[in-house]
């Protein structure tokens, strides 16, 4: 029995031997042998999502704004200031050339003066004039004038030899119905200054309509007989100091009167490189708006309006055409208002005139900039009886240009390029790159697209292509349209999946540039004729982009 | 049944060998010299008259159990035996179910002691426990080797619970014998102590992504409860304060043995019911109620084209995303139920020396019972030497197990493991533990 006993017992321990023995012997694991990049797991995830239309696009810059019409027809507007004129550019300063006079004694007055006893008075009987001159820079008739700044100085000398006392009386410049006046006294063989702070005063300076420009100014003299010596002279001298000019009131004459210098328009919306194609905009207007507080009529006419595309083309508008020519702008009736008025130049006006171009044609150039240049003349044509201009101090004239492009666009393989510099880290180790897109076009444009992905000498690494390969496009059809309203009636979708080669993918770090090529193409109708694509506020295009990534950990 | 027929059962059951789990030392179980085996049945009564456990030496237990996959589930030499290791991640996916389960539990004895008197035995133990285990979903481990592609249009489920519960337990513990020694019974009641938690409820986060845009869709659904953590307080110059400190709780063992036979007898018992009442330093973190979750199907192309500030798009974005994904917190307290385990055992009596034994046993993790199965044999020699050989069937692994104890008045060395050939294999194990100390034992009979 022990025996069996002993036999099982061993039977058992063998049988337990044969699972154990497998387990004794220990593996060794060198983590440091472990091979690399075999863990690759794939993530999905999705990189844009949303709709965007020209509403969502932020074209407001300091000079352009969108508009939209009643009907939801989307405009670029583009304006600017092109010309201010003030009139410190037309008058730059006053002058008062000093006049002189001088008065010596009749031989009555001699006589008389002579017998006076010494002490006594004697007074010069008739009275005197002299005048005193204010010009402005320009060539004004000036009938009478309100300084801001000024004060007229009367320098009187005097060589006899008793003393003198002078009334000087403008009386031209009253104050309360009354005529400034000051009396000096002078000593023998002195001068002597009487100032008239005349600001604020209407001078007049027609010396009751006989002359312009001129102030006149009246004297009186006595003398108290000092000296039997009865020779001498009186000298007077008389201007306006540091005169400015409040208001005028005269005749400006026919003269060049705005400013010549004048400052471009941009257009950004032919900023985006294109290579080629025909773009045609509909109904572009450029609307002069013209302002002025100057109280004097004005011709005004637009001599040249030249237009430079990005290669530094230069054309011109037909200017000449533009009706109307001269466009007149009347003078404001009432002091210290302002005159408003436009002119505006269409598709009609003005027409193409062999190199000078109607306005479709000349914004068919592209052109990113216009500089217009034009004449103003004042008194344009010379109106009937005696001229009234006035001018303040504050007045002012601007010509400014504002420039609307409806988005009414007729495409013919128009063609835009563009370059995103593109720079990415961290993507060594991506072992496939899948981009999924899904585009669904509600703008009644359709774009075929070439994207290549160069180096950083632009040498192509790659290109994201259509569905037929390397020489397709990826071709986003354009909305369907009414052909009547032009009204987007159902968004065209697209979607395709962009599987990088191997080649791309393990060269995703040398990417520096990835330049994007796309033609444009507006809707055609039945003959094949392309329609002009006219885009609302409502027209928005949905893009949904995601991206599915192996990468080796 | 006769001997033969013993030695052929365990025979052929070792080659039938297949499933289960296990983290509980199966093999102490049959192990009666060693008084540690009454912890896993009150209703054993110890031999020795007095018992005393001293601190730390008397007992120390370490379990490590992992049904999800093993370090050679993911690597594996290439060829067979090269020296270039591949990573077989594929391999390592299959072998995970919908919800797989790391868990380590350590237990250390503080003091004990253990009086019989005739039938009856008394006995205070103090013990450190700590029941640590992390459950993740078979989706989470999908997405880090495979990515959300592998999810199309389905809920990737990606969990990843953390439950670590460290208390200390006192626990008061009667045994007694009736009269013609036919039935034992015994209860122990602890009270409980707890020093630190963190509670996993519930930490899923759904994410599905969509196959024909790539958007993406999370839903989180979080509740984790912590105690002593938040505020930084855990550390072990905290335990100190802690061991009778304000998160209390209550457990109760139960067990009884009964002998059908001179030579077979059954055995029953059910260990820590009860719980612990988490209020101290308590921190709740929880998805927003009102949250639909986060959606992402891409940047809005109108925030960069028309936007003056996208950076307010992309705050806005991330403010979104925060006040969706990241959890909401606030200081409730909570409960936590202590992990209750089931013995199942029968035992045959060979002869005054041999005794075999087959244990069922079960363990309930996070609302889930985990059972393994182990088989016996166990020796008596003289008084000085008790040795007890195993084989448990336990995730899925076949484990040979050895217990032995060297009795020596007053002194008592025991080690027992359930795997001891896991030393070695590590990267190859899913379950082991470890349990060995030393006590000092008096007045004790032979069995």
């Amino acid at each position: 029995m022990t025996l069996k006993n002993n036999l099982f017992k061993a039977l058992a321990v063998a049988l337990c031997f044969c699972h154990m023995l497998p387990s004794c012997t220990k593996e060794k694991y060198d983590f440091d042998k472990l091979i690399k990049n075999q863990w690759d797991p794939e993530f999905a995830i999705g990189l844009v999502s949303g709709s965007l239309g020209v509403n969502d696009l932020n074209l407001t810059t300091s000079n352009s704004y969108l508009q939209f019409a009643a009907d939801g027809s989307a405009s670029m507007v583009f304006s600017n200031n092109v010309s201010t004129f003030t009139t410190n550019d037309f008058i730059t300063s006053f002058t008062s050339n000093p006049s002189v006079s001088q008065r010596t004694l009749t031989t009555s007055e001699e006589t008389g003066l002579s017998n006076a006893i010494l002490g006594s008075r004697y007074v010069i009987k008739d009275s005197q004039t002299f005048d005193i001159s204010v010009q402005a820079s320009s060539k004004i008739d000036i009938d009478s004038i309100i300084l801001k700044t000024g004060t007229l100085n009367i320098h009187i000398e005097n060589t006899f030899k008793d003393s003198a006392s002078i009334t000087v009386t403008l009386p031209s410049v009253l104050s309360n119905g009354i005529p400034l006046s000051q009396t000096l006294s002078v000593a023998p063989s002195k001068s002597a200054d009487a100032n008239f702070p005349i600001t604020g005063y209407l001078i007049d300076l027609t010396n009751g309509g006989t002359t312009s420009n001129y102030l006149k100014a009246k004297y009186s003299i006595s003398f108290t007989k000092i000296s039997s010596d009865v020779t001498g002279i009186l000298k007077y001298n008389g201007q306006v100091n540091n005169p400015s000019l409040s208001i005028l009131y005269g005749d400006v004459h026919q003269q060049n009167f705005f400013n010549t210098k004048t400052k471009s328009i941009a257009l950004d919306i032919f900023k985006v490189p294109q290579t080629s194609g025909v773009l045609k905009l509909q109904d572009a207007t450029i609307k002069l708006r013209l302002s002025s507080s100057f109280g004097v009529p004005i011709s005004f006419s637009v001599s040249e309006i030249k237009g430079t595309n990005a290669q530094n083309n230069s054309f011109y508008l037909n200017t000449v055409g533009i009706i109307p020519t001269p466009k007149f702008i009347n003078s404001p009736q009432v002091v210290g208002s302002t005159i408003y008025d436009s002119l505006i130049i269409n598709k009609n006006n003005p027409p193409t005139n062999g190199s000078f171009l109607n306005l479709p044609d000349f914004l068919s150039k592209f052109p990113t900039s216009f500089l217009p240049s034009f004449k103003a003349v004042s008194n344009s044509p010379l109106p009937a009886g005696k001229v009234k201009n006035f001018i303040l101090d504050s007045s002012k004239g601007s010509v400014d240009a504002e420039v609307t492009v409806p988005l009414s666009l007729q495409l013919t393989d128009y063609v835009l390029r563009d370059t995103l510099k593109y720079n990415i880290d961290g993507v060594d180790n991506i072992e496939s790159f899948i981009l999924r897109t899904s585009f669904n076009n509600g703008l009644p444009v359709g774009v075929a697209v070439r994207i290549y992905l160069t180096d950083k000498n632009y040498k192509p690494i790659d290109s994201i292509v259509g569905i037929n390969g390397a020489a397709s496009a990826i071709l986003l059809d354009p909305a369907k349209i009414d052909s009547i309203t032009g009204r987007v009636i159902s968004k065209s979708p697209t979607m395709l999946d962009f599987t990088f080669s191997p080649y791309t993918v393990a060269n995703l770090g040398k990417i520096t540039s990835i330049i994007f090529m796309g033609t444009l193409n507006s809707p055609k109708d039945e003959k094949g004729k392309p329609q002009y694509a006219k885009i609302f506020k409502d027209n928005t295009i949905d893009v949904k982009i995601g991206a599915k990534v192996k990468q080796k950990m | 049944m006769n001997r033969i027929q013993i030695y052929l059962s365990i025979s052929i059951i070792l080659l039938m060998a297949k499933f289960s789990f296990a983290q509980e030392n199966l093999t102490l179980y049959n192990m009666q010299a060693i008084q540690q085996s009454n912890y896993q049945n009150p209703g054993k009564l110890p031999s020795a008259k007095l018992n005393i456990s001293l601190p730390i030496i008397a007992s120390t237990s370490v379990g490590y159990l992992n049904n999800g996959f093993i370090l050679t589930d993911l690597i594996s030499k290439k060829g067979g035996k090269g020296d270039s290791l591949l990573l077989t991640s594929d391999n390592m996916l299959s072998k995970l179910s919908n919800s797989n389960l790391l868990a380590v539990s350590l237990s250390t004895e503080i003091f004990g002691i253990g009086i019989r008197k005739k039938n009856n035995y008394f006995s205070f133990n103090a013990m450190l426990k700590s029941e640590d285990n992390i459950t993740f979903s078979k989706d989470l481990m999908t997405f880090i080797f495979k990515g959300n592609t592998a999810f199309f249009d389905k809920d990737a489920n990606i969990s990843l619970k953390v439950n670590s519960n460290t208390y200390t337990e006192y626990s008061f513990g009667f045994t007694h014998q009736t009269k013609n020694e036919k039935l034992t019974y015994g209860t122990r009641l602890k009270l409980l102590s707890g020093l630190f938690c963190i509670n996993s409820q519930r930490t899923n986060l759904a994410i599905n992504t969509n196959s024909k845009d790539y958007s993406i869709q999370t839903t989180p659904d979080i509740l984790i409860n912590t105690s002593l953590v938040d505020t930084g307080d855990v550390s072990f110059s905290n335990i100190g304060s802690n061991m009778f400190g304000p998160n209390k709780g209550v457990g109760l063992d139960l067990g009884v043995t009964y002998k059908l036979t001179d030579k077979i007898s059954l055995s029953a018992s059910v260990i820590d019911l009860g719980f612990i009442k988490w209020k101290d330093k308590v921190a709740n973190y929880y998805s927003n109620p009102n949250g639909k979750g986060f959606g992402f199907e891409g940047f809005d192309p109108k925030q960069f084209f028309g936007s003056t500030n996208p950076q307010d798009y992309l705050n806005n974005l991330s403010d979104s995303f925060r006040h969706t994904m990241y959890p909401l917190k606030s200081k409730n307290s909570f409960k936590t139920s202590l992990p209750t385990k089931i013995f199942l055992a029968a035992n045959y009596k060979i002869n005054g020396t041999f005794n075999a034994g087959a244990l069922l046993y079960g363990k309930i993790v996070n609302q889930k019972l985990y059972s393994s199965i182990a088989l016996s044999l166990n020796e008596a020699i003289g008084k000085w030497l008790n040795i007890s050989e195993s084989y448990s069937m336990a995730n899925r692994t076949h484990n040979f197990g050895l217990g032995f104890s060297i009795n020596v008045a007053p002194f008592q060395i025991y080690a027992v493991s359930d795997n001891i050939f896991s030393v070695y294999k590590m990267e190859s194990t899913h379950n082991t533990n470890f349990h060995m100390g030393l006590n000092l034992y008096f007045g004790r009979k032979k069995e």
